[in-house]
């Protein structure tokens, strides 16, 4: 058996106008991991998670799931729906109940649950992402980071193993966009494997462990974040920026020659203050 | 103006809201069975009474919205006060006009104040409802378990328009910004491309919407779970106690042939 949750081989998808949004995607992505997406605008990101829980099927190419070839007939998109839970980048294009409690319930009512075990879901999904307080106020009344919590609780109650969100912090302030990354770690930590989205290297470089990097519709490279951050080429190509924490430890490393590379800014503001 | 708080924050909150809607569906019925003046004018007061009370709004805002409704119908009592007659006949006011007599007899008026009052009684009831009520619990009572195309209708059209009308809104203050609206033609040309963006936007967002829903395993049919709501015996008791003292009045009224 694979030890990839998710597999894609030469995966295409062309819009109906032709368009080719994503070109031979070839990408492994291993279990229980914390996956960036990085690339700039029509990097194909958002078509290629919209494939991953089946909403778009691709035009060629194979994907599997924990090591079996994904059909898309209706039973397996239900299987498919299931375990690949998908939070969409716009919250009011996704919350279409008029409540809170009622939308967080509509995923696992699909899964044909019994009316309790969805109660015990929608309770403890509102309860982990921090909205137990809005569950019966009305959608329109919510701000938007409420609205974004409420739309990974939605997902979050149908208990998939694989959570994929699309730039899930755009369009917070730092501290709600740290707090929903801080939500994503504990749900990490439970085992499930986080795909994310992102324009934001800094975060990317300080919360995945595993990098894919995406350009006009391909991947240019997946692996260990830090060892593609360091490659400027692929960064260059993909026009991204080097994370700022890297490219002060790359100026101060002669000093370090033991140490690990920092991740997070307190290891580096830790570095800084011996180096002084 | 759209109000988006309308229905919630009231004394009435913890309600049972199936509870609500018998009630005021069985007022309805008196209502409508109406055959007197007085009756109807007191439940007119009493439903305007209790809804400032419940709801927690301003009397003269609560009598605007009143005023809608109001005029709507005076309008459409006005042509039943009014008779026409080719001879004179007894009358309040008669005006000769032409070959005809344009008449407000005293049944004629009475008839049309009563369809005025009776009219108005109604929406009032419907009004206590609606600002006791949020909508979406309204639409958990009436879709209970089983959803039906209406009701996933009224719930999706319900959600949209504040949706769509935060997009109109967005769309209106960028066009003011670039100094639209100025003049009738500027006016004219802004509204239209207005509303053509506003739809394709919406457009756009149904489909996403959808999108998101077939996500999460959407089957064609919104399967939700309603909230449980808490039937309190207080409530029903008095609930039932004034619907036994609103149809004791009906009784009455319609019984001694008050006005």
């Amino acid at each position: 058996m694979s030890s990839a949750v998710i597999e894609l081989k030469n995966l295409t998808f062309r819009y109906a106008d032709g368009t080719r949004a994503l070109d031979n995607i070839d990408l492994s992505l291993p279990y229980g991991a914390r996956v960036a997406f990085l690339g700039s605008n029509g990097a194909g990101k958002s078509t290629l998670f919209s494939i991953l829980n089946g909403v778009l099927k691709p035009s060629g190419g194979e994907y599997f799931r924990n090591g079996k070839l994904q059909k898309f007939d209706r039973k397996s998109l239900f299987e498919l729906r299931k375990e690949v839970g998908v939070v969409f980048q716009e919250p009011d294009n996704q919350i279409f109940s008029a409540n809170v409690y009622e939308e967080v319930s509509f995923g696992p009512m699909n899964l044909k649950l019994p009316a309790d075990e969805v109660h015990r879901r929608v309770q403890k999904s509102l309860a982990d992402t921090g909205v137990e307080e809005f569950s019966h106020k009305p959608a329109h009344l919510l701000s938007y980071g409420q609205k974004k919590r409420v739309t990974i609780a939605s997902v979050l109650s149908m208990e998939p193993s694989v959570l994929v969100l699309d730039e899930p912090a755009s369009g917070l302030d730092p501290q709600h966009s740290n707090e929903i990354v801080e939500l994503l770690t504990a749900l990490n930590h439970q085992g499930k494997t986080i795909l994310m989205s992102t324009h934001n290297v800094n975060l990317a470089y300080a919360w995945a462990d595993w990098l894919v990097v995406m350009h006009k519709g391909t991947v240019l490279a997946s692996g260990n974040p830090l060892e593609l951050f360091k490659d400027k080429v692929l960064m260059r190509n993909a026009g991204l920026d080097i994370p700022v924490v890297l490219e002060v430890y790359e100026r101060i490393s002669r000093f370090f020659p033991e140490r690990e590379v920092p991740v997070s800014k307190p290891e580096l503001l830790k570095m800084l203050e011996e180096l002084s | 103006m759209l109000n988006p708080h309308i229905g919630l924050d009231n004394k009435a909150g913890d309600v049972h809201p199936a509870l609500k809607l018998w009630f005021v569906l069985l007022a309805m019925v008196a209502g409508l069975l109406s055959q007197s003046l007085v009756f109807s004018a007191i439940l007119l007061v009493v439903c305007g009474l209790v809804s400032v009370w419940f709801s927690g709004i301003r009397a003269g805002q609560y009598l605007r919205w009143l005023f809608i409704p109001f005029f709507f119908i005076l309008f459409g009592v006005i042509t039943i006060a009014i008779e026409i007659h080719s001879s004179k006949n007894p009358s309040i006011i008669s005006i000769h006009l032409l070959n005809s007599y344009l008449e407000v007899s005293q049944p004629s008026l009475m008839k049309a104040l009563l369809l005025l009052t009776k009219s108005l009684s109604v929406t009032a009831l419907f009004f206590m409802l609606i600002l006791t009520t949020p909508v979406y619990d309204l639409i958990a009572v009436i879709r209970g378990k089983r959803s039906s195309l209406f009701v996933e209708l009224v719930m999706l059209i319900y959600r949209q328009i504040f949706v769509i009308s935060e997009v109109a809104a967005n769309i209106r203050t960028a066009q003011q910004t670039r100094l639209a609206y100025q003049g009738f033609g500027s006016s004219v040309q802004s509204y239209v491309q207005l509303i053509s963006r506003t739809f394709v936007l919406s457009f756009r967002r149904s489909s996403d919407m959808y999108n998101a829903m077939e996500s999460r395993c959407f089957d064609g049919e919104i399967n939700m779970l309603p909230r449980k709501f808490i039937w309190k015996t207080q409530y029903i008791v008095i609930a039932v106690s004034a619907e036994i003292l609103l149809w004791g009045s009906w009784c009455l009224t319609s019984k001694l042939g008050v006005l």
